[in-house]
């Protein structure tokens, strides 16, 4: 009688799914792990954008038709050729200039406060914190109020404290209303700036301090030769965060000013809620969406490539 | 990385199972019907032989209608039909995206939506239906004129009004008592509205504000003084802008006076872009006198919300060449031209203007009701003595303009007003240049439109 060659070959092992999953190398393990979150970038994210960036090659203007045509780069020429744009363009890179260089400077300086020992410290940090917990929305609001010309908080302290005579229009002016929304915007991101200014200066070992201390070293050589050195890492992706945070602004302005007055406040985030929901040309608003973002990778890449670029090497 | 196998802690069997549970779990949940699915009491009006017996009505409306159109017209609108209404509510400033989004979409899902002038202008050509050769034409013969004409777009009906509102002067008798004025007399002119504000502005206080706060408040603002020169803003077939007009400079010039020469208007108002905001300040015993909508007597009535309680009396605007001229802001509903129950849609619009349900707009909401008869009930004179003041204001002009480059127009004129207030342009540079501006978006739009 025959005996079959092998058992291996003639019968294989049959391994269950269980099996298999169990047996499954950490790679594929980190991959299925991923697959969830992967899923609902794509359809919440990726497919979006894409579908925008199609839409933006299109002409739709929903008071015509809901029809759509393929129209090249039309809009893209439009929208560089239009006043509106270029102005708004303007007003956001001030917008966001300013917004940088308050909460930055502010971040810092309560950064190194709170890094001090002193009393009364915890519930200080405590209130800090407290414009993160506030919505965008409820901030605008709040904002709004502080510098409504007729019962707003900003005139009746000033007006109290002697500082003006007459309560004040502060929406007024383009460049003033602007200004407080970069100030308000800035108050919302401080709370995290701060934080991880004050998480990165707690990372500074005190001996360097100590060290130079002993080396003469006052507080501002210490901040300028120890503190600022070791902050660089943490500065700069703040400095990025910060662009992106504030090119995208648009809950505030839509809460604080409406884009008034007139067109004074209206940056480049506004402009393409404007285009898609009160002129309802969506391939217009689409390639406006599209410039945003890429202005806002360029502004962000630049920044972080040149601020890198200045790190001393080791 | 290793590509060792994982050997402790949670199992890849306890993993998956738990995982499995959870989008088991979640795809259970999105299955279940939403509780404000209309469901139940089908059986009961099938057998009734009522006309939409089993059938549902997809109402879109305003947040402000709720507490009126959900809450009373809709139970008398299911027992007269049968049909079951799912109410479905959306806030004004959030209006603009959902029809954006239900035209791209061609959406079905709603088969009525509130509508006003601007919107209609907007959305006809893309959402509503033309219902012109459908109302029932003697029911639309006894509702008033100018909301009618306000929801009519280049000769089509696109909706059906429910209330006559339109903004018509209000003043604060003490304010004008302590002025040396005559407290039960609005002024009859502009020149007298002038002369009035100046004696009434003192330190620290403007007799009066325009809402300037954006494109939309700007533009109404200016359109309550053109309407009472006697002007006509567009072309009837709505190519051309006839701005660069007397009646056009009028106004312009009006306005200016106003803010700069006479500075009567409150600086503030560019920041204020609603009119809700301006009747807070006039409850609050800050301002004489603003064109105001009629349901803000109601509220300046309010104890609860008001200062002036008592103190406040209604007029017609004053005119500036005409005797008067005023802004609408009638609201009504439309079908939606993609809903599969249009008949429904229908008896519901039909159901809006019907007496029962004008005598609650008015009686209830405080609003002036569309239909003409509702004004001389005995319970509503009685009830709301301002309407008095709207019947006599709905003799004179009163359009909104609203059109499909409402947006781009309005956003001109903010501009070169403003620029004006700043003292950067004269009114007649203004005018000119809102002129240019507006014509070219105007002929951009048929452009594309064709």
């Amino acid at each position: 009688m025959q005996q079959s060659i092998s058992p291996t070959l003639e019968s294989p092992e049959r391994t269950t799914f269980w099996q298999r999953f169990h047996r499954m190398d950490e790679v594929k393990f980190g991959l299925l792990l991923l697959s969830p979150t992967t899923l609902i970038l794509l359809i919440f994210l990726i497919l979006p954008i894409g579908y925008a960036v199609t839409m933006s090659f299109q002409q739709i203007e929903l008071t015509i038709s809901p029809d759509r045509t393929w129209t090249g780069i039309d809009n893209y020429l439009d929208v560089a050729t239009e006043r509106a744009v270029r102005e708004s363009l303007g007003r956001t890179l001030f917008f966001a200039a300013l917004t940088i260089v308050i909460s930055m400077s502010l971040a810092l300086g309560l950064a190194l406060i709170l890094n001090e020992s002193f009393r009364g410290r915890t519930p200080v940090r405590v209130l800090v914190m407290l414009p993160w917990a506030v919505a965008p929305v409820v901030g605008g609001v709040l904002w709004r109020y502080i510098f409504q010309s007729n019962y707003g908080l900003a005139n009746a302290l000033l007006y109290q404290l002697g500082f003006i005579e007459h309560y004040q229009v502060w929406l007024d002016k383009p460049t003033i209303a602007l200004g407080i929304a970069a100030v308000a915007t800035a108050w919302k991101t401080l709370p995290f700036l701060t934080l991880i200014m004050l998480a990165a200066l707690q990372s500074i070992p005190e001996a360097l301090f100590r060290a130079a201390r002993m080396d003469g070293a006052g507080i501002w050589a210490r901040f300028r030769f120890v503190t600022l050195p070791h902050l660089r890492n943490i500065l700069i992706f703040s400095v990025v965060l910060q662009i992106i945070a504030s090119l995208q602004t648009f809950d505030l302005i839509f809460t604080l000013t409406r884009g008034g007055p007139g067109q004074g406040t209206v940056v480049l985030s506004f402009l393409v809620f404007l285009n898609a929901f009160e002129r309802l040309s969506m391939g217009k608003a689409s390639a406006l969406a599209v410039l945003l973002a890429l202005l806002i990778i360029i502004l962000g890449s630049v920044s972080l490539i040149s601020l890198q670029a200045r790190q001393p090497k080791s | 990385m290793s590509n060792r196998p994982l050997t402790h802690g949670l199992s890849r069997r306890q993993f998956l199972t738990f995982a499995g549970m959870t989008l088991a779990g979640g795809a259970l949940s999105a299955c279940v019907a939403p509780a404000a699915a209309p469901t139940g009491g089908t059986t009961e009006t099938a057998a009734s032989g009522l006309p939409f017996a089993d059938k549902v009505l997809n109402i879109l409306g305003a947040q402000h209608h709720t507490e009126n159109i959900q809450k009373l017209w809709v139970p008398i609108f299911e027992e007269k039909t049968g049909a079951k209404v799912n109410w479905i509510e959306v806030a004004g400033g959030d209006a603009d995206a959902k029809y954006a989004v239900m035209v791209a979409a061609q959406d079905s899902s709603v088969d009525t939506m509130y509508t006003w002038e601007t919107f209609n202008a907007k959305y006809s050509r893309t959402l509503m239906e033309d219902i012109t050769d459908q109302v029932d034409a003697t029911i639309m013969d006894g509702l008033a004129a100018a909301p009618r004409a306000a929801l009519n777009f280049l000769g089509k009906q696109y909706g059906v009004p429910f209330d006559s509102n339109m903004a018509i002067f209000m003043w604060n008798q003490e304010i004008y008592e302590a002025a040396g004025l005559d407290v039960n007399k609005a002024p009859e002119s502009w020149t007298e509205f002038i002369a009035n504000s100046k004696a009434t502005t003192t330190d620290g206080r403007y007799a009066t504000l325009f809402t300037m706060g954006d494109a939309n408040s700007a533009f109404v603002s200016y359109i309550s003084l053109f309407n009472s020169t006697g002007g006509k803003l567009f072309s009837d077939d709505l190519t051309a802008i006839q701005l660069e007009t007397d009646e056009g400079l009028l106004a312009m010039q009006a306005l200016y006076d106003a803010f700069v020469t006479e500075a009567i208007a409150d600086p503030a108002g560019v920041t204020v872009a609603s009119s809700i905001e301006q009747g807070k300040i006039f409850r609050a015993g800050n301002m004489a006198h603003y064109y105001a909508f009629p349901n803000h007597f109601a509220l300046a009535q309010d104890p609860e919300q008001s200062q002036v309680v008592g103190k406040v009396q209604t007029g017609i605007i004053p005119g500036i060449t005409l005797r008067s001229g005023s802004v609408n802001g009638f609201e009504g509903y439309s079908i939606n031209r993609f809903s599969p129950t249009k008949d429904l849609a229908l008896a519901w619009l039909e159901h809006i203007v019907s007496p029962e349900v004008q005598s609650m707009v008015a009686l209830n909401w405080g609003r002036p009701p569309a239909l003409t008869a509702t004004f001389d009930e005995a319970a509503v004179i009685e009830k709301a003595p301002q309407f008095a003041a709207v019947k006599e204001q709905g003799q004179y002009p009163s359009p909104r303009y609203g059109s499909p480059f409402y947006f781009d127009v309005g956003t001109v004129f903010v501009e070169h007003m403003l620029s004006m207030i700043d003292g950067n342009v004269t009114p007649e540079e203004a005018v000119q240049t809102i002129q240019a501006e507006a014509q070219t978006f105007i002929e951009d739009y048929w452009a594309k439109a064709g």
